[in-house]
């Protein structure tokens, strides 16, 4: 009988020191950004993928071939060789086996195993949709094309656009049905689909994916068009010419990614990078003046009365007043940089790092001495960084994310983080560091990688021999 | 001395042996025996490896495909691919990644190549902790147990604790005499130097121009060098107060604690060679037509032709810096580091150095002197028999069939080796440790 009392008390006792324990524990651990779903994919030294938390406790054994991220909720594991389940934060697998997964969010779509028919999933309500037989992600413009064939013996396939915003992928998609005789390009974030109508004319539709609104160009044919990228749908814009049957008048429409204009003579291209296009429009009615624009795949950046445009590396930039004014796919930034006494400055280069900060290189000439050197400037959406102080430190910007640098320190080919005033918030020890979301880096010890939280630290230790792998898009 | 030659011979298989160990050299434990370094002597029997106690007894069975001596708590050995550390019971305590590792002098550090990231960290040889945590590309210690890091092409130095003495952004260089880290700055060279046994900074200099070499004899001296205003070529060797002007000397070489000085005249050389001991001080001078050291000796011999008066010889012992005239009979290095020179027929040794002792060596006929241990102690071979004498009384008669006899440093223990290539050890006082009947293919003494 007294044993039985003794007892309870005594796991009372434990349950009261466990929880006193693991509520230290949870302190510690991380469940923001990338840990946001609790675990990140951790890749063990025999190279096998499982998912670990913050403090680098693995959570879902490494077993799988490949893993992706949790995206709301669920991941897609690599069981076995093109064998593919999706798994919940606990490890369970909740769907499957499929020949190929991609999770957006609450959408995802499945391959079948069996029959290689692809559907779309929603989670929340586990409603599955129509089969197709393939689809394109355009992760950059945030939509999806699917293609399903018909069984016509034209060659005929349906094509299907729904816009992917926070993971979810809208329910009604804008579907064509084309046969081989039609034709379908894809501007950015709108598509361009041709019904034939007659030799080289079509019915044009032209479709805002994100807004799902439709303009129509009545039979026409193409007079112009610029790839975007050669041998494939993607244009940087096309110039449509439709002739009115009665008046016999030719009228040109301009369609870019970003404008569509009517009434155009010609289009010429002057200039580009891999992002921008720079074009002069001419126009028919004789009287309105020529408009030099430059336009990305989202917007307009610049339409000016004369070419006062310079394309130096990724950006293009006007001068004026001793004031640069910088365009780029990722916004606009003016610069007045001060030349010190004696010297005359010029745009020597424009990269960028990080995907979204730009790098100029000015070329500086001391006109007395006769001496050249060059100084680098960085623009961010929170400003222009001058980089000499990191040249100082005898340190090379190599990337950027979230406002800070990668910095490498030339001496010890060591990584490290540096914000925009120049103080280094990780210590340049790193074999490499990588940037992941929002304050979060992979960063690379040897053959062990680790999480690091900017104001933290290292998150983990360095057991794993990867975390956070790049997916592909 | 004529162990080093079976080392030698044994080279092919000593390869990833002498490779694991070759800088542990020093890594004894200062309560146990050089030989027995935490108690254990590395052993090999049937191929692997395991460890014995002073009394013979396999403490760790031999099961290691290689392994090296004790290093206070921790060895090293590889189990095929497997590097790990073991602890004194044989347990695994920590995987690393390869067989890179550098002992501290002292033993109480450890510099491996850590499993996962494959970087170089120090370990706390006593209590198995990370000191400096794997991050480094190369590791190396000064002789007082600083800590010498390496990140890419540079170099900074840390206390034995792990704290930052000077950051990594050094270029570095070493010798017996100091250890040097340098950078170039907007002013010029930056060096500094610091004392190898300490760490203590010794000198900091900022001067335009500064380069930074080492002698490497069987010592290795650290000078660095620059251009005077007379465009003079200046060598300063740290602890030495010359200053080497070029257009009035040359160190052209250093044998051990010896500097051989070149003379010259308006920086053309003039033939004349000056001894200096490691402070400059000057032990001899003159003409010298020919040098040969013998690194096995520690002794420098040099011709001097006396024209008329006929050729001479100069001896000089390198460890001591001492000089003498050379008579032309053989000489021979104890284990204890004295100098001996012998008579024509080997039957007396004198020491060298004035004042010095001398011993008779009675050998019967046909033997002679193998080893000389101290001035009371020595083995002799005749006849296929080796014998350790000691105090004029055969102290160990070791058995037939043996092919080599060394003892070891410190004087304590015997290691024959015999014809079938087997190894047994005995104290000195005739107590065998193990014989060549425990079938031990190799011995592992901590200090090779």
């Amino acid at each position: 009988m007294k044993r039985k009392m003794i007892l309870p008390a005594v796991v009372l006792l434990l349950a009261a020191a466990l929880t006193g324990v693991l509520a230290a524990c949870a302190d510690k651990t991380e469940n923001t950004g990338v840990f946001a779903s609790g675990a990140v994919p951790v890749q063990d030294v025999y190279g096998n993928w499982g998912y670990a938390d913050s403090n680098g406790e693995v959570l879902i054994p490494c077993e799988y071939r490949s893993a992706t991220a949790f995206r709301g909720g669920y991941a897609a594991v690599e069981a076995a060789a093109g064998v593919w389940y999706v798994i919940n934060t606990s490890g369970e697998r909740v769907q499957g086996p499929f020949a190929s997964v991609r999770i957006f969010g609450d959408s995802a779509v499945f391959e079948d195993y069996k029959t290689h028919e692809y559907y779309f999933y929603t989670f929340s309500t586990g409603e599955r949709g129509e089969g197709f037989d393939g689809y394109v992600y355009d992760a950059e413009n945030g939509f999806v094309r699917t293609v399903t064939s018909t069984d016509d013996n034209v060659g005929g396939r349906v094509l299907e656009y729904r816009a992917v915003k926070d993971g979810v992928v809208a329910g009604d998609g804008t579907a064509y049905y084309l046969t081989g005789n039609d034709v379908f390009y894809e501007l950015g974030g709108k598509v361009l689909t041709g019904r034939r109508t007659g030799s080289s004319r079509y019915d044009f539709t032209l479709l805002d994916i994100a807004e799902g609104t439709t303009t129509a160009y009545a039979d026409a044919s193409v007079a112009e068009r610029d790839f975007a990228v050669p041998d494939t749908e993607k244009l940087n814009y096309i110039v449509l010419s439709s002739t009115n049957a009665e008046t016999g008048e030719t009228n040109n429409s301009f369609i870019s990614s970003a404008a569509a204009e009517p009434g155009v003579a010609d289009v010429a291209r002057i200039d580009g990078t891999d992002g921008l296009t720079y074009v002069r429009i001419s126009y028919a009615d004789g009287q309105t003046a020529d408009k030099y624009m430059l336009f990305s795949a989202e917007e307009v950046l610049c339409e000016l009365a004369g070419d006062g445009l310079t394309c130096v590396g990724e950006a293009f930039f006007s001068l004026q007043d001793g004031t640069y004014t910088f365009y780029t796919e990722e916004g606009k930034f003016t610069h007045k940089p001060a030349p010190a006494a004696d010297t005359t400055m010029s745009v020597a280069d424009c990269a960028f790092i990080g995907g979204s900060t730009l790098v100029v290189t000015y070329g500086v000439e001391n006109s007395a001495s006769g001496e050249t050197y060059t100084q680098k400037a960085a623009f961010t959406s929170a400003g222009v960084t001058d980089l000499q102080m990191f040249e100082d430190m005898n340190l090379t910007v190599t990337d950027a994310a979230d406002g800070f640098f990668v910095v490498r320190n030339n001496g010890t080919g060591r990584y490290g983080v540096a914000d925009l005033s120049g103080s280094i918030v990780a210590e340049t020890v790193y074999t490499g560091v990588r940037p992941l979301e929002g304050g979060f880096w992979a960063v690379k010890m040897g053959g062990a990688e680790s999480v690091y939280k900017t104001g933290t630290g290292e998150l983990m230790p360095f057991v794993f021999s990867a975390v956070c792998p790049e997916e592909a898009l | 001395m004529k162990r080093k030659n079976i080392i030698i011979s044994l080279a092919i298989v000593l390869c990833v042996v002498v490779a694991l160990t070759g800088v542990l050299a020093a890594c004894n434990d200062t309560v146990n025996d050089n030989m027995f370094s935490a108690g254990k002597l590395a052993v090999q029997k049937d191929g692997l490896w395991g460890y014995m106690d002073g009394s013979g007894e396999m403490v760790i069975d031999a099961q290691y495909d290689t392994a090296t001596p004790f290093c206070g708590n921790y060895a090293v050995v590889t189990l095929g691919d497997k590097v790990m550390l073991i602890d004194g019971e044989g347990n695994e305590f920590m995987e690393l990644s390869g067989v890179g590792i550098v002992a501290s002098e002292d033993g109480t550090r450890l510099a491996v190549s850590e499993k996962n990231t494959a970087l170089m960290g120090v370990l706390d040889t006593g209590s198995g902790e990370w000191v400096v945590r794997p991050m480094y590309d190369e590791i190396y210690f000064t002789k007082g147990g600083q800590i010498i890091v390496r990140m890419g092409a540079c170099y900074g130095m840390l206390a034995a604790d792990g704290t930052q003495l000077y950051p990594v952004e050094y270029e570095y260089a070493s010798g017996d005499n100091a250890v040097a880290l340098y950078k170039s700055t907007e002013d010029g060279v930056e060096l500094v130097l610091t004392d190898p046994s300490t760490g203590a900074e010794t000198e900091k200099l900022t001067r335009t121009g500064v380069t930074v070499g080492v002698l490497q004899g069987s010592k290795s001296v650290l000078y660095y060098g620059y251009m005077d205003e007379n465009g003079n070529n200046i060598r300063v060797v740290p602890g030495n107060e010359n200053a080497y002007d070029s257009s009035t000397s040359y160190v052209t070489a250093a044998y051990d604690n010896v500097l051989y000085v070149e003379k010259r005249t308006e920086g053309a050389a003039t033939g004349t060679f000056e001894l200096q001991k490691a402070d400059g001080t000057a032990i001899a001078e003159g003409t010298y037509t020919g040098n040969i050291y013998n690194e096995n000796t520690n002794t420098l011999v040099l011709t001097v032709d006396g024209g008329e008066n006929g050729t001479s010889y100069l001896l000089v012992d390198t460890l001591a810096a001492a000089v003498q005239t050379y008579d032309g009979t053989g000489f021979v290095r104890a284990l204890d580091g004295s100098l001996w020179l012998a008579n024509a027929d080997g039957t007396s040794l004198k020491q060298f150095g004035e004042g010095g002792g001398e011993i008779a060596l009675d050998l019967p006929s046909g033997a002679r002197l193998k080893q000389l241990v101290s001035a009371s102690a020595y083995t002799t071979y005749n006849a296929g028999v080796y014998t350790f004498v000691k105090d004029g009384t055969d102290a160990v008669v070791l058995p037939l069939g043996t092919k080599e006899v060394i003892v070891d440093p410190e004087g304590k223990y015997i290691l024959a080796y015999s014809k079938e290539e087997y190894w047994a050890v005995y104290k000195t006082d005739g107590t065998p440790v193990f014989g060549y009947d425990a079938e031990i293919t190799l011995v592992m003494p901590a200090s090779i």
